[in-house]
């Protein structure tokens, strides 16, 4: 199983925010969008043809699953989607993976270099 | 406007795509407002149709149906494989319209030869009857042969002076090769028996190939030119050299009482021949060389 995850790492920028948008709740694509904007503080948006392009890819790997329509909602057109358990684990390896860049860039920002 | 294109660029994409996401790619688009947020996403649609169409080879057909969900029967899917009516419809209105388009081009092309290169005869004046323009006195017939069209019959007008016949008759006989089939009797009444057409060659193959008559008697006619000059051959009748008659839209054939009328099709080329002689008339069509 861990050999499996790590086989996914890294994930690519749009990969990675489209798991956490997903961590939560099940969301469909507009609001996945809307979640990945908010959690890049509007730094990084995502068009819905980069959006579906990576789903797409993400269902086959079985990362993420489609839920289907949901009952009240405004738009019958929406798909809800919701991250596998594959995904979560591939998800906390990318962020246990981050983890160790961003200890590694803080300890070598910290260190100031000598000069002869 | 860019909500139909978009919705024209989310159908471009490729089927297996297009049946998952489109209609949720519409959806956001819809819920999108202002027009320039209409224009990106217009923008990310044409780049997705890139990037699906080129780089993702693997989604642009269905899936095979390995397993069929839900416990359905399999020959309960086919049912969607099934053509719409409306794309029937649409099938059937684009294939007629394909067809005629295609037609009106050719019939177009066919009648206005600037679109394609079809022979048409060009008649250039006999020189000799150039130089011999001293018409006898209260002649009023005019020099000017050309090629006339009258309701897709072309018809060789040929007026020459009555005496151009006579100073004609002492040029070069034609070439007639021998054989047994008898020349027809000339006409010695008539002053237009060895006239000679003084045409380019390029012309006279015009009319040159073989024509068969829809009789019973299938009579087959043979056209050619031989020493600058039109000769007429009805195979198993008589051979003669073909010649302008004065005064008159027809050709002359040996005696006097045998005249030649060539016709053409709307396009300009020769494609039939009457010929009356000995009180028979025989109408012939173009059965090989004709000019398409």
């Amino acid at each position: 199983m861990r050999s499996d995850i790590s086989s996914f790492l890294p994930l690519s920028a749009a990969t990675l925010h489209i798991l956490l948008s997903l961590a939560g709740e099940e969301l469909h694509g507009y609001a996945i969008m809307q979640e990945v904007q908010r959690q890049s503080e509007g730094k990084y948006k995502l068009g819905p043809g980069t959006l579906y392009d990576n789903l797409q890819k993400m269902i086959d790997r079985r990362l993420v699953e489609e839920v289907g329509q949901k009952e009240g909602d405004d738009d019958p057109r929406r798909r809800y989607y919701r991250l596998s358990s594959l995904g979560r684990g591939v998800l906390a390896a990318e962020i246990g993976r981050l983890d160790g860049v961003v200890r590694e860039g803080k300890l070598r920002l910290q260190t100031r270099p000598r000069r002869a | 406007m860019l909500r139909v294109l978009h919705h024209l660029v989310l159908r471009a994409h490729p089927p297996y795509f297009r049946q998952r996401f489109a209609e949720e790619m519409q959806s956001i688009f819809d819920q999108t407002g202002g027009t320039l947020a209409a224009a990106g996403l217009l923008v990310d649609a044409i780049l997705s149709l890139g990037r699906q169409w080129t780089l993702r080879p693997e989604f642009w057909e269905e899936p095979a149906l390995a397993a069929v969900g839900h416990g359905a029967p399999l020959f309960s899917m086919l049912d969607s494989n099934k053509p719409r009516t409306s794309a029937l419809v649409y099938g059937a209105f684009m294939s007629a319209l394909v067809l005629n388009g295609v037609c009106w081009t050719m019939g177009y092309a066919w009648n206005h030869p600037t679109f394609m290169e079809i022979r048409q005869p060009v008649i250039v004046p006999p020189a000799s009857w150039k130089v011999r323009t001293t018409p006898p006195p209260g002649a009023t017939t005019s020099a000017e042969p050309g090629l006339y069209t009258d309701e897709g019959r072309v018809v060789l007008i040929f007026n020459a002076p009555a005496h151009a016949s006579v100073d004609a008759s002492t040029a070069d006989q034609p070439s007639v090769p021998t054989s047994t089939i008898p020349e027809y009797p000339a006409d010695p009444s008539s002053n237009s028996a060895n006239l000679s057409v003084d045409s380019p060659p390029s012309v006279l193959r015009s009319y040159t190939g073989t024509y068969v008559s829809n009789s019973a008697e299938r009579e087959r006619v043979i056209v050619t030119a031989d020493g600058g000059r039109l000769q007429l051959e009805v195979v198993g009748a008589f051979r003669s050299p073909l010649a302008p008659l004065p005064k008159s839209q027809l050709l002359a054939c040996g005696g006097g009482d045998c005249r030649v009328a060539f016709s053409s099709s709307a396009g300009g080329t020769v494609d039939r021949i009457e010929i009356q002689y000995a009180g028979r008339e025989i109408e012939a069509f173009r059965a090989q060389g004709a000019v398409f």
